[in-house]
This record gives C-alpha cells, structure tokens and sequence, in this order.
C-alpha cells in the first residue's frame, strides 16, 4: 500500500517507521525543516519536507497514488484540512486522522472525508474506564 | 442581517465597526480578549472570548441563526476550517475566508467556500499602480483578474463606435455617461468626447486598452 503520513511528531514517525518495516510505500510530511533533518529516509520510507496543508506538497508526495492519507499533526485545523484536499483527489484515498483536542471530535467523520479517527486521550480514558468495569 | 466574525485582528475588527455601523447585528469571536480593543467604544455588537470554530462558541456567537459568517484569523487552515464549519454544520448561507496562500485559496474554492486572498489582490493592485498609474480602476474583480476601469474619452476618440475597443474575451465598453445619464452601449453607438466610459479589461490586456485609447 501507499501510505502518506503528514506530520513527523511522535504518532507520525513511528507510524511511518511501522509501516515502512510492514514493507509499505510511506511518504512523511513534515514542515519544520530541523525536524526532516533529522529523520532517516530508508528504501520504503521517503521524507518530504514542506506543509502538507499545501496541495503542491500534497502532489508532490504523492497523494495521486496514495491509498491511505494519514493526518497526524499536532493541530486539529491542520488534519482536517489535510483530510479535505485528500477527497479532492480522483483516487479518493482512505482518510485516518488523530484527534488532539476532544473537543473537535464531533467534525472527524465521513462528511468530512474522514473514515476514522481516534483522540490519543480518549483512548486512555477508555482504557482506565474498562480497568475500572473490571475491578467491579 | 445577523453576521459572525472569527478573528477580531485589523479586518477582522474594521469589518466588524463596518457591519454594525450599517445595522447589521454582528458577534465578532476572538481568542484573545485584549484584541477587542480594536472594535472601539462605538461598536455595539457581540464580543465572545473563544476558539473559533468551537461548537459552544460559535453557537453562543449566534451561529445557528446567522445570515453570514466571515473567518479572518491570522491562520489560512483555522479560517477555512471555521468556515466549513460554519457553511456544512450550520447551514449558513453566505460563507467567505480568507486565505493569504492563493494556490490554497483556489484548492478551498472546490470546497464550496467563496475565499478572498488580499495577498494576491494586493500584488495585483500595486503592480497596475506601478505599470499603469494613469488608468483609473474603479472596481477590482476576483483576486483583481479583471477591472472594471473609468476613462473619460479624449478628442481622439469622439466619433468612434463603442464595439470597435471591444476584445472578445479581454476588454468590453460595459456603460457610457453622457451629460450625467449612463446607458449601456450597442452595436452602433457611437462616442462623444467628454463621455465617461466604463470598461471591462482583463489585467492582462490592459497594455492593449492603453493603445487602443490611445493613452
């Protein structure tokens, strides 16, 4: 599969690294050029440094082939609109995001061409909440 | 007509001040609550201390019954993002962003959004004023493609057929004011020095109107 993955925090470039060892096609994004500098590209792993809220970045790693967009930025705006120009593409790729802040959960969904997303907290949450159930 | 604002900066706050002036009942949101020091004493509309496109904050901004809702933060995503927001969740009939990236403000124009990028209409405007400081444009359209401009027609040009300084595609002679009276020309009218003319040029071929007025 062809994967692109924008934003090179800590969910972005392990994710990338995953699945570039799963022997994926990944292209990560990243705007903040002392970051790239420091990622290590690999035969399944390319690094593309530019905003990717930017369409032309968008193109130029690739998103005409992609099969899944990946938005894992810190900034909620930023993954949502990553999302939106992804459906604008013919090939319409599969769309997951995180979430950062829970309060923006109610616009990650399909009517925003997002076909699944998750908040980092509310995992957490739902994992000390299913503890808690347990001890019961 | 009732019109949110996001972003309370120096359009943000100007449109705000101009909105209410003229009646409109306008909320203006910002994040920051010193930024309303802007509006001025005079401005009697809504101020809501909040994110931008937060559900509870745009709803206690009134989004819900709003005519029109303008996103001008500093952010080219938070004011597209915000006036989705506004346009698919709210069903709010007039959505306008704007967006300083203009290869960004036309991908945002496929999603449905109407988006101003003052960057590309400044650059336009500052070039004509430099390159053509003698042609008079009234009105700039889109991001400043085509003007409507205003020329008062010379001595060389009394006697000439309107339709004759018409390009396909590139000028169009679109009203003429004789002795205070404006009329839109036909084929066959012909130019009394003195009329003001108003022209539709494409910014590309305002060089070509110039030679054509000979100006």
């Amino acid at each position: 599969m062809r994967i692109i993955i924008v934003g090179a925090g800590k969910v972005g470039t392990n994710l990338a690294k995953d699945m570039a060892a799963k022997n994926h096609k990944v292209s990560l994004i990243e705007k903040n050029e002392a970051i790239c500098s420091k990622l290590e590209k690999s035969d399944n792993l390319e690094i593309v440094c530019g905003d990717g809220c930017d369409p032309v970045v968008l193109e130029l790693a690739g998103i005409r082939a992609a099969d899944i967009v990946a938005a894992a930025t810190g900034d909620d705006e930023d993954n949502l609109v990553v999302a939106q120009l992804a459906k604008l593409q013919a090939n319409r790729p599969r769309v997951v995001s995180i979430i950062n802040n829970p309060r923006n959960a109610w616009l990650f969904n399909k009517s925003w061409g997002i076909d699944a997303a998750e908040s980092p907290a509310s995992v957490v949450a739902r994992l000390i909440e299913e503890d808690i159930n347990k001890k019961i | 007509m009732q019109i949110v604002i996001m972003g309370c900066g120096r359009v943000g706050s100007q449109l705000a001040n101009l909105l209410s002036m003229d009646g409109h009942k306008v909320s203006i949101i910002d994040i920051e609550p010193k930024s309303f020091d802007r509006l001025g004493k005079s401005f009697n509309g809504d101020k809501i201390v909040g994110f931008g496109y937060d559900r509870d904050v745009l709803i206690k901004a009134g989004i819900e019954k709003a005519d029109a809702f303008a996103s001008v933060s500093p952010g080219d995503n938070r004011n597209i993002i915000g006036a989705l927001v506004a346009s698919r969740e709210f069903k709010v009939p007039i959505v306008i962003a704007r967006i300083y990236d203009p290869v960004r403000a036309i991908a945002y124009n496929k999603l449905g959004i109407t988006t101003i990028s003052p960057t590309k209409w400044g650059a336009n405007k500052i070039k004509e004023l430099i390159c053509h400081p003698d042609i008079n444009s009234q009105i700039s359209l889109g991001n400043g493609e085509v003007e409507i401009i205003e020329v008062e027609a010379a001595h060389g040009l009394s006697g000439f057929r309107s339709e004759k300084i018409n390009v396909p595609g590139e000028i169009m002679v679109v009203s003429i004011t004789r002795l205070g009276r404006a009329f839109i020309p036909v084929v066959g009218t012909v130019i009394n020095e003195g009329d003001l003319l108003h022209i539709a040029v494409a910014s590309t071929a305002i060089p070509q109107l110039k030679r054509i007025l000979g100006i």
